[in-house]
């Protein structure tokens, strides 16, 4: 047993550490609140420079062909500076989803171009009253002989407006996993979008269909493959958002800390009281327990250990050690924490939001539950 | 990174296992108590010593004072190994006291305890606590007073566990009242059948008992001073990273989990499988994820030691998340587990043979024992965060 990361990923964090620190600092992060497009091109680039979109792509892509663990490693460093970019739906979602189901077509054409950042491709999968269970996916395909008939809407895509394709499930039958996801130009004939406008201030579009006709080619992966894809991604999904949440709460308590050694009160600094100081050091306890529980989730999943429960285990329990962290934040800094001015809030509202993202604490537990009892007999954990 | 324990220790671990279920035979294990730190029937004696002849005390000691010699995290996976199997845990001997007296004792006391702990001929009983000095151990009062060759014992101590069985008293006593109060402390070896030692018994709420133990008059040789006079607290504080790494293992909470979930996959309510109630699948879910975090911290304690860092901070981290992760696990059990969940063993309808219950009192103590949790926070706090120290 080791749990201390390699001499080649501390590096790799270092380098990322120091990149971000110059391109990704509070006020970038503040100018790109509400913004249409919602990163820096100059940030995004240099993402790409660091070959980081292609990260866990194979070489014969151009990627650095690069386990779970560093995609951990650059989450956490992402979550520490509230990272603006689009590096989660474009090289972990939709990278995965079109290796894993994608034509050699699909992936010739759209692979390297992720791999060099030069293409973004999101995923369009929540809909309106819909959660993140396979019966939320309610826009009807419409399959036939000359192709899928679109009409309906999506809702909370993140980067739409710098996205060159839109991967969008669909629903292809009544069984609750008849499902298929479509590869669609957002500018095609039909497609209209619109800002939503979020708690972290990213970019997140309503995408409508109105009648759009998209070719079979289109799908990816065989029919009624879809759920089976958006499971195939779930693991390394949940892992890079539980690294970003370990990231962002341990800056979260960082901050916090320094203030408490910094303010004085009553005479003296405010961190010497136990009032202030037990919270943060329950904070403590709950980054550090993240961070090793992330890590050995990435480590079972680059390994090809069993990894499903791990992983839902990891973002379910980081995001709500985040929130806390956040929250301890705001109460450790007080008044001056609750204006717009003090880096917390940047924080606090990414925490939540991130929570809720994706797979949420619901969605989770089920599954966790799910592995727990659909399993014989309790072996351990 | 690897969160695999190496062959060689997977190796140990099931020998150890195979060892420990041989000789965990009727009335080793307290059905009545999760309680695994009494070594006080004939039956669990019996197992200690076989423990012995196993080869299985002193497994990190040095081979010069009769151990193995192996790595620390070996003394992690044997008390792991004890847990899972709700065996009694390796007494004190082996880890504080023998410790103690391998790095500070004089030859005369080597010669004299250390073969026979490793032969689990000595039970030891601690005493640190008093009724006045308890997260503050330092304020001790209990007085040693020279006198001729050696020390004349007087006060009270608290919480003595194992004092109505121990063979052997490890203690800490004032030897000098007027400098600072952590520096006038000095440890003694004194046998607890010794002249002047009266135990009186204090009911535990985990079924088990601990003890006040008055001194009056007691004498001690010089021989068995412990270290240098006046020395004692740092020696108390050096030997508590001894067993940081074994205190609290998370086998025995997975055992717990394991009848817990054993109970709601069998059990209904109303005629209704319990595992098909979303309320009792939410709060496993949440319960198996607070479980694993805690087998994270005690991965972290022993890889701080494997890497030959300070653990102080991990095992703080480790002992306040294992503490309330057990109080959670008791309160969700009882709650699930529905009506009836309060009847105590023996009774009719006891659901677990009242084993809930049970745990439910037994889960009141880790939060509190080897350090309040708020001390460990204050050590997290100060040493881990750097913050300030009050005043």
């Amino acid at each position: 047993m080791d749990l201390d990361l390699t001499d080649e990923q501390r590096a790799m964090r270092e380098t990322l550490r120091k990149m971000l620190a110059d391109l990704s600092p509070p006020n970038v992060v503040r100018q790109m609140e509400d913004d249409s497009l919602g990163f820096p091109p100059a940030l995004w680039k240099a993402i790409a420079d660091m070959g980081l979109t292609g990260l866990s792509l194979p070489e014969e892509y151009g990627g650095l062909a690069l386990g779970t663990v560093e995609t951990a490693v650059s989450y956490e460093e992402f979550g520490r500076v509230l990272c603006p970019s689009p590096h989660f739906v474009s090289s972990v979602l939709a990278a995965g989803i079109l290796r894993h189901g994608g034509s050699a077509q699909q992936c010739e054409a759209w692979l390297p171009a992720i791999a060099r950042g030069d293409s973004i491709i999101t995923v369009a999968l929540l809909e309106p009253g819909g959660d993140y269970d396979a019966t939320g996916i309610q826009l009807q395909g419409n399959p036939g002989a000359d192709g899928y008939r679109l009409s309906g809407s999506k809702s909370c895509v993140p980067f739409a407006k710098a996205a060159q394709r839109l991967l969008v499930p669909v629903r292809v039958g009544a069984a609750e996993h008849e499902i298929d996801f479509l590869l669609i130009d957002p500018a095609s004939p039909g497609i209209s979008m619109r800002q939503q406008f979020t708690s972290a201030r990213d970019a997140q579009y309503e995408i409508c269909f109105d009648n759009v006709a998209v070719p079979l080619s289109a799908r990816v992966g065989e029919p009624k493959s879809g759920w089976t894809l958006w499971r195939a991604v779930a693991e390394d999904g949940m892992i890079a958002l539980a690294a970003w949440a370990v990231g962002c709460a341990d800056r979260a308590l960082e901050m916090a800390t320094t203030y408490a050694k910094e303010r004085v009160q009553f005479d003296r600094p405010i961190g010497s009281f136990q009032g202030i100081a037990h919270p943060l050091a329950t904070v403590a306890i709950e980054v550090a327990g993240a961070r090793t529980l992330v890590y050995q989730a990435a480590w079972a999943q680059a390994t090809r250990r069993p990894a499903q429960r791990l992983a839902a285990m990891a973002k379910l329990y980081a995001d709500a050690a985040n929130r806390h962290a956040t929250m301890v934040g705001h109460q450790t800094l007080g008044g001056i924490g609750f204006t717009v001015d003090i880096d917390m809030q940047l924080y606090q509202r990414r925490a939540k939001q991130s929570q809720l993202s994706w797979w949420d604490a619901k969605t989770l537990e089920e599954q966790i539950a799910d592995s727990i009892f659909d399993e014989g007999e309790f072996h351990g954990l | 990174m690897d969160f695999e324990f190496s062959a060689e220790e997977m190796a140990f671990r099931a020998e150890a296992a195979a060892y420990i279920r041989k000789h965990c035979t009727e009335g080793v294990i307290n059905e009545d108590s999760d309680g695994t730190r009494y070594v006080d029937t004939p039956a669990r004696r019996g197992f200690m010593k076989a423990m012995a002849q196993g080869g299985y005390l002193g497994v990190s000691w040095p081979v010069e004072y009769g151990g193995r010699g192996l790595p620390a995290i070996y003394d992690f996976h044997l008390s792991e190994e004890l847990a899972a199997a709700g065996a009694p845990q390796i007494g004190k001997g082996i880890g504080i006291i023998g410790r103690t007296l391998m790095t500070h004792g004089s030859e005369f006391l080597k010669r004299e305890f250390l073969p026979r702990i490793l032969r689990a001929e000595i039970e030891f009983a601690i005493g640190y606590s008093e009724p006045d000095a308890g997260s503050d151990l330092a304020s001790l009062k209990l007085r040693a007073t020279r006198d001729g060759d050696g020390w004349r014992l007087n006060g009270q101590k608290r919480f003595t566990t194992s004092a109505h069985f121990a063979d052997w008293y490890f203690l800490a006593a004032r030897t000098d009242a007027s400098g600072p109060k952590h520096k006038g402390i000095t440890l003694f070896l004194l046998p607890m059948k010794a002249p002047g030692i009266a135990v009186h018994g204090m009911p535990t709420l985990d079924g088990e008992r601990t003890n006040e133990v008055f001194l009056d008059d007691v004498q001690v040789d010089d021989r068995y001073v412990i270290g240098e006079v006046g020395q004692g607290f740092y020696y108390i504080s050096e030997a508590l990273d001894f067993e940081r790494h074994t205190l609290f293992p998370y086998a025995m909470m997975e055992r717990v989990f394991g009848v817990f979930l054993d109970y709601v996959r069998k059990e209904k309510r109303n005629g209704k499988p319990l595992r098909d109630d979303p309320v009792v699948r939410r709060a496993v879910a949440r319960l198996v994820t607070d479980l694993e975090v805690a087998r994270m911290h005690s991965l972290r304690v022993v890889d701080s030691l494997n890497h030959g860092r300070s653990s102080n901070v991990d095992a703080a981290m480790n002992k306040v998340w294992w503490s309330e992760v057990y109080q959670r696990l008791a309160d969700a059990a009882l709650e699930l587990v529905g009506p009836g969940a309060w009847l105590r063993r023996g009774s009719a309808h006891a659901p677990a043979d009242g084993f809930f219950a049970m745990i439910h009192q037994c889960a009141v103590l880790p939060t509190i024992g080897a350090g309040a949790n708020e001390i460990q926070r204050n050590i997290i706090a100060r040493r881990g965060l750097g913050l300030p120290n009050p005043g």
